[in-house]
């Protein structure tokens, strides 16, 4: 309520001042209206009696100055509907009239302004009328009308039930007003509010109507009146309330209304810019457009949904072929046999246990499976026989042994089992340590304990032992006492290890494990062994085989530290196996050739340290250098000593030009023969004729002159390897006669002319595949009455030609070819083979006649481009599952 | 090594651009945009790809082509067969055979595909199949009947005989199995393996193509130029090349009936043709003693030679080695194609006897020579392709591979109407398509024409719909209101539709059905 007003306050006083804070104005309108209350009150009283009492806050200044409060009331409460807006009005019934009411406000800007300034006006007379208080603390009343109203709107009045009701008979003739009126005069003590507002509502209509409505609402004010004071002073019973005006105030029912309630008010929005809510809420659009709306951001929305993968699809759709025939197995099935298995440890657990093992050298099958062998092999006669003898003693005592254990496993006694048992279960703890291995046993036990008290002297026999005094005895009561140390350590709880100082104490107790360890060694050296490990040479070939393990750790704790190839350096390994035994010198066979191979080893290591130092590239290479020199070296000497060899072949040298040469010149001179001087005659002619024929335009015979020359050359070369040798008169001989031959020839075939013949039925073939003019003229057509006109006239009247487009002579072929017809005719049975217009994603011939380019039948290309070329575009294995796409992280 | 190519570090490969298709015809993808771009960037680094791969697989190609090397003032063409035969291996020297056949001759001859049977014709009737390397005789057939030509079909199971009059075809034991009564005086006989076309030309001047594994006649085309005198074969894109006596060679296909290019090559009768592996070049001789060099991609002349004599024929073998027989002469020629050659690669004389025929052995390098005193084979080194595709052309193929390959070749047959001058059109858009790809709404408004057009030429038989009144009123009626009018006329309609019937069937003569039941029961049929 508090915010309510509040808001109603502030739009009211919006004109005036914007800035002040909301809380204050609040206070400041209650502060007014108090006054203002008061006054009218005490006005009341003093003008009419009777009716002083009634308490409703009765606007006096109505009646006082109708016309003046007529114009105010109107604009503000304008106002104050407009302010109204902004509460749930718009989605009462009433709101279409309010927004025809903005609409028009709107248009009428300018006089609005006008109005705003006498209703300023108005309102200094009415602040005169008050007793004089602190004029800034006030707001206009006005002001506080308004802000009644929009309380009331809201609220709607109880005290103005009854009214209403009556306010329905005098008001239901205009229907659009009514529901406004009622909400008005819900407000209960304002009678006059009925009439500003029905006359705000037909403010734009004709002055007639206005009158008529003011008219009405006069009547109705009356009316009004009587049943209100009728109702008002109705005393207090359980179905009315008291009707005393000063009972009840605005200020009384604001200060009821909790602030922090309002607050909850989703509706109302208390942070808006008075500005934002001074305007009416926007008409709401038809509901096909709102849904349109919604679609389109819900589209919106999935869309950017979508989108997200966009990218994951548009690469698949890239892809040239997309294919599901993995199934991802993430757990690898790791079996005794795998290479994996064998290679890296699986866990932390295994790699540590694998790293123990190895320290121990416990893992090195090899050694395990020859060592027996090796063992055999490098021992004497003596010391063989001397094993053996061992071995045969040890059977025996296991023998022993065993008979033993039969025989006291079949003693019945149950003092002598107990005893065993003790004396077992203690050399159990010993050798497992004091406390027990599983905490989560002891815990089991802990509890067990816990519950029975079962070691806290309360079983009967250590009552029975107390009560017999028995306790004095000094076995029974050391037996009691075990019992209780017992109960204690059974008690007692497991140390928790705390979590932060985890890794220190592991250190600690693994220190501390040790230290026991070696203190508990003996005595367990001493427990559980028994039999074969038990016996001497078992144990010095333990604390051997100890000792070699801790020396072997330590070269490699020292290697690792230092990293120095000191155990490599020393090439000099004496032919001396110091392994096998340490403190003794054997001398063997293999011992030899063993420390050769380490030497080898140790030099390998060396060099490969020097590879690794020498970091530098030039370093390296000079190293290369050096080794590879020679040999290049000597390559080259080798190759020097071929060239000149190569070079020195005569045989080789290409000398055919010479030989050329002296079959196409020929010297004539006065020594030369008769034939070879008509030669040179005769090519003399053949020259001239040639220039000659040179000059004349080229034809056929000039053609067949040349011919005749070239004839003549390659005849010669030809002579001259079927022939095998020639001497020059023959060769000239022949020259001669094959001349003559040609001419023969040429001779021969003149009769027919195919060249000539060739060339009509070239002409005729361009005619025939050229354009096909058809006269389609009907002759004597239109000379009915003969032939009139000139010849001309007649020529060009009433012709009808038909052109069938052929192959023009220009866009031949064969157009500059002589010898050639090229058919220019469309092969129609061929055309089947053809696409009679480009496919579809291509736009030009060209593209597509790209895409066919490279044939993807494996004839044609290689296996891998046909298999690649004709994979098809999604691949799937039976029984692997595609799992749907995974949107990327966006 | 070849040049960094930037993208995913790999290395060009030298060889690389021998294995590129139609270099520098395609060089960007301008216009291209978005989606189409990425395809087609894609579409390139595949095929980058391919060629990378491609050349790669050259390093399996061990064998190497040898030929003969002259040393100092030797020439290669000096080097007698005798003396080549005395340097080589034992089992080349075997195989350089010498059959005398002095009675029969001439011999035509012909290998099988893949070089292991030889099969010889002689002109006088005289037909041996056999495989030579083993020297053993598969059939043996004396004609008593000119023999003009031989061919091996699909593999040595089946050869094609040009007799006197007709074309035979003979399975490996010398049965007849066809007789071939289209292909009359033929002189020549090309086979297509891709296609199983057998062609034909002689006398008639009439160039067949029979389908032999179907039987059927593919297509019979008059050439209009004589009597042919020469025929091959191009082996890249299967088009037969016909010599004429005008001097003319033209190009054939069974799908078209004209020549598909006419070149006058000689002034005298062609005596032979040949083109070489690639398709690239042609050789043509003429009687007039020329022999030219032709390049076949833009029908240039490119080397004019001349023959002491006419030729009798010529060939071209694997390796790109031309050679040419004039009188009792073979003349071999290496790099013809490349550079006018001044002196032959190799020459051999056979005295006193002409020859007639002249092939290559695939993949040996071996020259088979027909002459009228028999069949011989001549040493050639470096004639044969070394590295042969067992998948393709196996020389060592037991049965069982013969059968599987005959079986896949067949599965794998092309239409014959798939030959053209460029074997890459199939697939490729029509040259009158226009260059770029047409719109929906442009298609559809040429789709609309040819409907227009069609429409126009169609020529409608003027007869009466079935649209009868009565049926109009039945249909405007809806379904389902059903009045006493509409029961009628159904009843009506259906007693019409079964006169109907029942005239139809008496006008096919068909004996009209007994009513089974009497009237009384009828009524509820």
């Amino acid at each position: 309520m508090a915010k309510n007003q509040n808001k109603a306050q502030s739009k009211g006083n919006r004109k005036t001042n914007k800035n002040q804070s909301k809380a204050k104005t609040a206070r400041r309108v209650l502060n007014a209206y108090e006054i203002a209350t008061r006054a009218e009150s005490h006005r009341n009283g003093g003008d009419s009696g009777s009716e002083s009492d009634d308490g409703a806050i009765v606007n006096p200044m109505k009646k006082d100055n109708e016309d003046a409060e007529f114009e105010d009331e109107e604009l503000d409460s304008d106002e104050a509907l407009g302010s109204d807006d902004d509460f749930d009005v718009m989605s009462s019934k009433f709101s279409q009239s309010i927004r025809d009411k903005a609409k028009k406000l709107k248009s009428k800007g300018k006089n609005k302004g006008r109005r705003d300034e006498e209703s300023e006006e108005s309102e200094d007379d009415e602040e005169e009328d008050y007793d004089s208080v602190d004029e800034g603390e006030f707001v206009s009343l006005t002001e506080v009308w308004d802000l009644d109203d929009a309380d009331m709107k809201t609220t709607g009045g109880k005290d103005g039930d009854v009214v209403l009701a009556d306010s329905e008979e005098s008001e239901s003739e205009s229907d659009d007003e009514s529901d406004e009126e009622d909400s008005e005069d819900s407000e209960g003590e304002e009678e006059e509010e009925a009439f500003p507002f029905s006359d705000e509502d037909s403010q734009d209509e004709d002055a007639s109507d206005v009158e008529l409505t003011t008219l009405k609402s006069k009547l109705s004010k009356k009316s009004k009146d009587k049943l209100h004071y009728q109702t008002l002073n109705i005393p207090e019973n359980e179905l009315a309330l008291a009707g005393g005006g000063d009972d009840i105030s605005l200020a009384d029912m604001l200060s009821v209304v909790d602030a922090s309630a309002s607050k909850k008010a989703i509706l109302i929005s208390t942070d808006e810019t008075d500005e934002k809510a001074g305007k009416p809420l926007a008409i709401p659009l038809p509901q096909r457009i709102q849904d349109r709306n919604e679609r389109r951001a819900a589209y919106e929305i999935t869309k950017g949904e979508v989108n997200k993968w966009e990218e994951v699809v548009q690469a698949n759709r890239n892809k040239e072929v997309l294919t599901f025939d993995q199934q991802v197995s993430k757990h690898k099935t790791v079996s005794a046999f795998s290479s994996e298995s064998h290679g890296k440890p699986f866990n932390d657990l295994e790699a540590k246990i694998n790293g123990l093992l190895q320290d121990s050298s416990l893992l090195d099958e090899k050694k395990e499976s020859t060592f027996e062998e090796i063992a055999t092999a490098k021992m004497s006669k003596e010391e063989l026989a001397k094993r053996q003898g061992e071995l045969r003693k040890m059977r025996e005592l296991m023998f022993r042994q065993e008979r033993e254990a039969k025989r006291i496993k079949k003693i019945k006694s149950k003092s002598y089992r107990k005893v065993k048992k003790r004396e077992m279960l203690r050399n159990k703890a010993l050798i497992e340590g004091e406390e027990d291995s599983d905490p989560e046993d002891h815990d089991m036990r802990r509890a067990q304990e816990r519950m029975s008290l079962k070691h806290k002297n309360n079983s009967d026999w250590a009552k029975r032992m107390i009560h017999s005094g028995l306790s004095k005895d000094s076995e029974a009561r050391e037996e009691m006492e075990e019992m209780l140390r017992r109960g204690e350590r059974l008690r007692s709880k497991v140390l928790d290890r705390d979590d932060d100082d985890d890794e220190f104490g592991d250190m600690r107790d693994m220190n501390i494990d040790r230290e026991m360890e070696e203190a508990n060694e003996e005595e367990r050296s001493k427990l559980g062994k028994t039999g074969v490990m038990n016996m001497a040479f078992m144990k010095s070939a333990e604390a051997k085989e100890k000792i070699q393990n801790e020396e072997i750790r330590a070269r490699l704790r020292k290697l690792e530290a230092d990293g120095d190839l000191a155990d490599f350096e020393n090439d000099e390994t004496d032919a001396v196996d110091k392994h096998i035994n340490a403190g003794r010198r054997v001398y063997s066979a293999g011992a030899k050739t063993a420390s050769a191979e380490m030497a080898e080893v140790n030099k390998e290591v060396r060099e490969e340290v020097e590879i690794d130092q020498s970091t530098g590239l030039k370093a390296k290479l000079n190293g290369g250098k050096s080794k590879s020199k020679p040999t290049s070296e000597t390559t080259e000497q080798k190759t020097q000593e071929q060239q000149p060899a190569e070079e020195s072949n005569p045989w080789l040298t290409p000398n055919d030009t010479p030989v050329q040469k002296s079959s196409k010149l020929r010297v004539v001179d006065q020594n030369s023969s008769k034939l070879s001087k008509n030669q040179a005659k005769l090519l003399k002619n053949q020259a001239k004729s040639t220039t000659k024929s040179n000059k004349r335009k080229a034809s056929e015979l000039s053609d067949d002159e040349s011919e005749v020359i070239d004839m003549n050359q390659t005849l010669k070369i030809v002579d001259k390897h079927s022939t095998s040798d020639n001497e020059g008169e023959e060769v000239n001989d022949q020259d001669i006669m094959l001349f003559k031959q040609s001419d023969l020839l040429k001779q021969a075939f003149a009769g027919d002319d195919v060249v000539r013949e060739f060339e009509m039925e070239k002409k005729q073939q361009i005619k025939d595949e050229g354009d096909q003019v058809e006269d389609l003229t009907l002759p004597g057509w239109g000379d009915w009455a003969g032939s009139s006109g000139s010849k001309k006239n007649k020529k060009n009247k009433n012709k009808k030609v038909k052109v069938t487009k052929g192959v023009a002579f220009n866009s031949r072929e064969d157009k500059f070819k002589d010898k050639v017809i090229i058919n220019e005719k469309v092969q129609k049975k061929n055309a089947k083979y053809q696409s009679s217009s480009i496919p579809f994603p291509f736009e030009s011939r060209e593209q597509y006649e790209r895409s066919l380019r490279m044939p993807i039948g494996q004839e044609w290309t290689s296996r891998e481009t046909h298999q690649r070329l004709t994979m098809p575009k999604l691949v799937v294995k039976s029984g692997v599952v595609v799992n749907p796409l995974k949107a990327p992280f966006k | 090594m070849g040049k960094f190519t930037g993208k995913n570090g790999t290395q060009e490969r030298a060889n690389a651009s021998k294995y590129e298709r139609s270099k520098g015809q395609f060089k960007s993808n301008r216009g291209a945009s978005g989606k189409l771009k990425h395809g087609l960037k894609k579409i390139d680094n595949q095929y980058k790809e391919a060629i990378h791969s491609a050349a790669a697989t050259e390093m399996l190609l061990q064998e190497d082509a040898g030929f003969l090397e002259a040393e100092g003032m030797e020439k290669t063409y000096k080097f007698k067969q005798d003396e080549i035969k005395a340097a080589v291996d034992q089992t080349t020297s075997n195989k350089a055979f010498d059959l005398k056949l002095p009675e029969f001759g001439p011999y035509t001859l012909d290998y099988s595909r893949n070089g292991t049977h030889l099969l010889i014709g002689g002109m006088k009737g005289h037909i041996a199949s056999m495989d030579w390397r083993k020297g053993e005789l598969r059939a043996e057939l004396h004609l008593g009947e000119t023999v003009n030509a031989v061919k091996y079909l699909q593999n040595e199971q089946f050869f094609a005989v040009a007799q006197k009059k007709y074309t035979f075809i003979y399975d490996h034991e010398g049965t007849e199995v066809h007789r071939m009564k289209q292909h009359v005086e033929v002189k020549n006989m090309e086979f297509f393996p891709y296609h199983y076309l057998l062609a034909t030309s002689g006398n008639t001047g009439y160039l067949k193509y029979q389908d032999v594994s179907t039987g059927t006649l593919v297509n019979e085309i008059k050439t209009k130029l004589g009597p042919t005198q020469s025929m091959t074969q191009n082996p890249w894109n299967a088009i037969i090349h016909l010599g004429s006596s005008t001097g003319v060679v033209s190009l054939w296909s069974p799908a078209s009936n004209e020549a598909l290019v006419k070149i006058q090559s000689c002034r005298g009768p062609v005596k032979a043709v040949a083109c070489d592996r690639s398709g690239n070049y042609m050789a043509v001789a003429g009687a007039d003693k020329t022999l030219k060099i032709w390049d076949i991609r833009n029908y240039k002349e490119l080397f004019s030679y001349t023959t002491p004599t006419p030729a009798s024929d010529l060939t071209i073998s694997d390796n790109g080695l031309m050679s040419v027989s004039w009188g009792p002469h073979v003349t071999v020629w290496k790099d013809a194609f490349k550079t006018k050659q001044q002196s032959p690669y190799m020459n051999h004389l056979i005295p006193g006897s002409r020859i007639q025929k002249i092939r290559y052995v695939p993949f040996e390098d071996f020259l088979g020579v027909g002459h009228s005193t028999g069949v011989s084979n001549l040493i050639i080194p470096g004639s044969g392709e070394a590295n042969f595709d067992a998948l393709e052309v196996n020389p060592y193929e037991t049965a069982k591979m013969r059968q599987d390959s005959e079986v896949r070749t067949l599965l794998q047959k092309l239409p014959a109407d798939t030959i053209s001058l460029d074997p890459n059109y199939i697939g490729t858009v029509d040259k009158n398509a226009g260059q770029a790809r047409l719109s929906a709404k442009e298609l559809a408004e040429l789709k609309a024409k040819q409907q227009n057009n069609e429409k126009e030429a169609e020529i409608r038989p003027n007869v009466k719909g079935k649209n009868s009144a009565l049926r109009k009123y039945l249909r405007k009626k809806t379904q389902n209101v059903i009045d006493q009018r509409k029961m009628r006329l159904e009843a009506n309609l259906k007693k019409e539709k079964e006169l109907r019937q029942q005239k139809a069937k008496r006008d096919r003569g068909e004996p009209e059905e007994k009513e089974l039941l009497g009237p009384a029961l009828a009524r509820f049929k």
